[in-house]
């Protein structure tokens, strides 16, 4: 039984904290830019607002009836899965690294395909440059949960994490390091976060993701938006818990599961405002530009691969 | 064996059905009984499968000068009961498909000929055989390419095909003479220890029979007519070209290669990993860039295919890791069923939205969604298992693979890591290539307004062709949230490929275990956890606003949205083209006229993008300018002169002398 209750909590907490990011990265955002900005529950209110109005469906009615949905579901699942406040969450067992990945993947799909059926020019060229992102992303991705993979001799993340904190001195090792510098850019790229994507324009020609979703209104475009953040923050948590597993309960007790949902508001919020504060200082990049910083997570991630083998 | 035997005959009915019924009745009588075929067969091999012994019998007097051997063990089971599903579908749907050229007493009859070749290939018992059957699933092939010969594009086809299967049969028919040579025996079950791969032999026996294999299944550069010929066959014969021929490319090479040939050098194996690498990264490339739906889902299967043959190099290579080589091999044959069955799916709707629509080319498609809404929802599910959406059918084998390969990671030295990396590395940029081509596929050519006549004009008809797609979506989808039981099938199956049964993943009802690796899958508790998932979100989401409100598309503020303003095909893929232009090598033509008046002012912009085979214009047309070359200078010989022609026969006749003397 407690097993579902720290599923849904997980669930609740990635849904919840997820939004909470994304007012704390644009807060961060105002203040290094000298202004006040939004309360950190602005996106929460928002969303709630959205929920409550009416959605206007352009061509592909239905499908885009359908594909909030499915984002928002997938993303829930992949959070009721993955070990982000405790290990012993629903289905632990089968918590499979690439079942995550690949539930995030389906997401994303659905996103460009509803994209694309909106038959608007901007919602297919979001399509086609979001799936040529995600397709570069992918070799980093597979292979720097390889990377974290590899000391355990296990893809599950569960008994991942396990491993990681009965071999406290792992967290130090090289390969640890580049594994997580490697998923880091992985996630930028993921979530649409600069130097990849700029979350905050109201210029379509430079969209990637926000040109997806331009068609969306209303109670549709408050799932969209809740699918989103709820992607931002369970990658930013799994992030987290995969680079430094600390405060993750590994018994069941409600003290430990408490503490660990503490951990992991802490330590997302820590790499959130990390984030947050690189995006201030940088610029987005030429959409072309963009392979080359994937490729060079890829190499950090092949070189993690390769160096935690060596230096074993 | 009765019931073996019992779909072979009637195999055999269908093509005397095909060829003797009457002109109304011929399709429907051939097709019923090739399904009814390749369903007795099909069982037989899911009996052998569940558990059965081994069946094997010898008939002589079948064939002139040999007696016919069949056997079929866990390893032929598996590959036949894929083959059986797509030859089934595939029958069916030509009933209510083929007309007109296709529907002619010699293609029905020969199209039930080669669904047969197709089903005894996994069962053949020894090297005649194996050659006999094999050799005719490739010479009805190509004779079904020609059915349609009025096209110059098929008969382009046809001798592309012709040249690379007989090279491919004449290169396997060597390498098994070889190894049956070395064997003292034509059975192609060897006991278990076998060291007919060592030596230099070994290496020839396997160079051979991999090259012949491969390029059945389209490795680079081999692949050169499978781009071409599965589009311009009949679209049930494509059906079974791609969901079962190419898969039995990988049986010849997990049967033969793996199997027969042990203690062949590592080296060998790592070749065909990065032959396979190669294969998945070009299909996957030229997938994405195809505009052409059948081409599109033809370099496709040269993608899975080559994942297919990376992860038997993998397993090759690193047999000495019982637990990895298992997962690999297991893995490569739930991907093989996986394809066959949603691969077949596709390329039958292709061919229905081909006759509805009229054209196959993305750039004139969309808005299929519409008129053709059963079909599309059938291609959605089969996409959502190519591109491996968890509980697709896709999935599974993809997650045995990279089991497989991160399995190795840990456990061997430096020379297994690097394998076990590059083979990693090719999938996983084949995997995210592989959903760029496959939303393409769908959101370009079934969502979205309709960008011609034919499309917007596209509807469907209910019948046995639907029913076809139905029974692959439902095979697809079955194996994707049950794969359990067909996993611990499978074990047996790589078991009989690797020699012992070791170490490989195990299944029950709701979970998929890896013998070597502490992780499973857990399909059921997914499709449990989405329902209540998606409960929960459509119940909160009532909470909120109910209005649906039908409006147009804002756009930005446009309101004459036109049809051509859509991201087409070809736009769709510009990013990635771009990306990879230095492998692509597209040819590009931006044509601009002004206007009279002034030079500032465009009048027509003409853009054409095309991306050609580059294998095949780097190094097929040189080659054939050369044979062309030598066959020119050559002519002198047979100058007609009547002495020339006796002396000629003289010389022969000598050389005969000395040789045998």
């Amino acid at each position: 039984m407690t097993a579902y209750a720290l599923s849904a909590v997980q669930v609740l907490a990635v849904a919840v904290g997820g939004l909470l990011l994304k007012g704390l990265m644009a807060k961060v955002r105002a203040r290094a830019e000298g202004r006040v900005g939004a309360p950190v529950t602005q996106p929460l209110r928002e969303v709630v607002k959205w929920l409550g109005r009416e959605s206007p469906r352009a061509t592909g009615g239905t499908l885009m009836g359908v594909v909030p949905v499915v984002l928002v579901v997938t993303t829930a699942l992949a959070a009721a899965l993955a070990p982000l406040a405790g290990v012993g969450t629903a289905g632990a067992a089968g918590a499979d690294a690439l079942v995550v990945v690949f539930l995030l993947l389906t997401g994303s799909l659905a996103l460009a395909l509803g994209g694309l059926a909106t038959a608007t020019a901007f919602g297919g060229m979001g399509a086609s440059r979001a799936m040529t992102l995600s397709a570069l992303t992918e070799p980093a991705l597979l292979v720097a949960v390889a990377a974290f993979a590899v000391p355990a001799r296990s893809m599950n993340l569960a008994s991942l994490v396990r491993h990681s904190l009965a071999h406290p001195t792992g967290v130090a090792s090289p390969s640890h390091v580049l594994a997580t510098v490697a998923l880091l850019v992985v996630v930028v790229a993921e979530t649409g976060r600069m130097p990849v994507d700029n979350p905050s324009t109201h210029l379509e020609l430079t969209m990637v993701h926000e040109a997806m979703v331009l068609e969306y209104g209303g109670r549709d475009y408050a799932l969209v938006s809740l699918g989103e953040s709820m992607r931002l923050g369970l990658l930013l948590g799994l992030l987290a818990t995969l680079a430094v597993p600390w405060g993750v309960a590994t018994s069941d007790s409600a003290w430990a599961l408490g503490l660990g949902l503490v951990f992991l508001g802490l330590k997302a919020g820590a790499l959130a405002l990390g984030v947050a504060l690189v995006e201030v200082r940088s610029a987005k990049l030429r959409l072309f530009r963009v392979p080359e910083l994937l490729a060079a997570g890829f190499v950090l991630a092949a070189l993690a691969v390769v160096v935690g083998v060596v230096v074993r | 064996m009765d019931l073996l035997l019992a779909g072979f005959g009637t195999g055999l009915a269908a093509i005397v059905g095909g060829a003797c019924a009457p002109r109304r009745a011929r399709v429907v009588v051939a097709g019923t009984l090739s399904a009814l075929a390749a369903f007795l067969v099909g069982v037989a091999g899911v009996r052998v499968l569940a558990g059965g012994a081994a069946v094997h019998g010898s008939f002589s007097g079948v064939l002139p000068f040999t007696t016919v051997r069949l056997r079929l063990d866990a390893l032929g089971a598996s590959f036949i009961s894929t083959v059986a599903l797509v030859v089934a579908a595939a029958s069916l749907f030509s009933i209510g498909y083929s007309r007109g050229p296709s529907a002619s007493r010699t293609a029905v009859a020969l199209q039930s000929l080669f669904a047969l070749a197709l089903l005894v290939v996994p069962a053949a018992g020894d090297v005649t055989t194996f050659l006999t059957s094999w050799e005719t699933m490739a010479l009805t092939s190509l004779a079904l390419l020609l059915v349609d010969h009025d096209r110059p594009a098929a008969r382009a086809a046809a001798l592309w095909y012709a040249a690379m299967t007989q090279a491919g049969a004449a290169a396997i028919t060597l390498g098994l003479l070889v190894t049956s040579g070395r064997a003292h025996s034509s059975s192609l079950f060897a006991p278990a220890s076998s060291h007919l791969g060592a030596g230099a032999l070994g290496a020839v026996a396997f160079c051979l029979t991999a090259a012949g294999f491969a390029s059945k299944a389209g490795a680079v550069p081999l692949h050169v007519w499978l781009p071409r010929a599965h589009p311009e066959a009949a679209t049930p014969v494509s059906a079974m070209m791609s969901g079962a021929m190419t898969a039995l490319g990988l049986y010849g090479l997990a049967r033969v290669d793996l199997g027969l040939l042990g203690g062949l050098a590592r080296g060998w194996w790592i070749g065909l990993l990065v032959v396979g690498a190669l294969s998945a990264l070009f299909g996957a490339l030229h997938a994405v860039t195809s505009t052409d739906l059948k081409r599109l889902l033809a370099y496709s299967t040269i993608d899975v295919m080559g994942v297919g043959l990376t992860a038997l190099g993998a397993a090759g290579a690193l047999h000495s890791l019982r637990g990895a080589a298992a997962t690999l091999v297991v893995g490569v044959l739930v991907l093989v069923a996986a394809h066959g069955a949603f691969k077949a799916l596709l390329f039958l709707a292709a061919g229905l939205v081909e006759r509805a629509s009229g054209t196959r080319d993305l750039d004139l498609l969309g808005g299929l969604a519409g008129g053709m809404g059963r079909t599309t929802a059938l291609v959605a599910v089969a996409v959502a298992s190519a591109v491996g959406v968890p509980l697709g059918a896709g999935f599974v084998g993809e997650w045995l693979v990279v089991e497989g390969l991160v399995g190795a990671l840990g456990r061997s030295g430096a020379g297994g890591v690097v394998i076990a990396l590059v083979a990693l590395v090719a999938i996983a940029l084949t995997s995210g290539l592989t959903a760029v081509a496959m939303v393409k596929l769908l959101g370009i050519g079934f969502l979205g307004r309709p960008r011609g006549d034919g499309a917007r004009d596209a509807r469907e008809h209910l019948g046995i062709t639907t029913f076809s797609l139905g029974l692959l979506a439902v095979a697809t989808v079955a194996l994707g949230t049950v794969p359990g039981p067909v996993v611990a099938a499978l074990a047996r199956a790589a078991g009989v490929a690797l020699g012992t049964p070791a170490g490989a993943p195990g299944g029950s009802l709701d979970t998929v275990s890896l013998g070597a690796v502490a992780t499973a899958l857990r399909p059921l508790a997914l499709v449990t956890g989405a329902a209540v998932a998606t409960a929960v979100v459509v119940v909160l989401a009532r909470f909120g606003s109910r209005t649906v409100r039908s409006a147009i598309a804002w756009a930005c503020g446009r309101a004459d949205l036109d049809p051509r303003m859509q991201y087409t095909a070809t736009s769709f893929a510009e990013p990635l083209q771009r990306v990879f232009a230095d492998v692509l090598r597209p040819d590009v033509d931006l044509v601009v006229s002004h206007e009279e008046e002034s030079r500032e002012i465009e009048r027509v912009l003409a853009y054409q993008s095309r991306v050609d085979d580059a294998v095949e214009r780097g190094v097929f047309r040189p080659l054939v300018r050369a044979v062309d070359a030598v066959g020119r200078r050559a002519r002198w010989i047979a100058s007609g002169s009547v002495h020339r022609h006796l002396a000629y026969g003289f010389a022969v006749l000598l050389v005969v002398l000395v040789v045998v003397r």
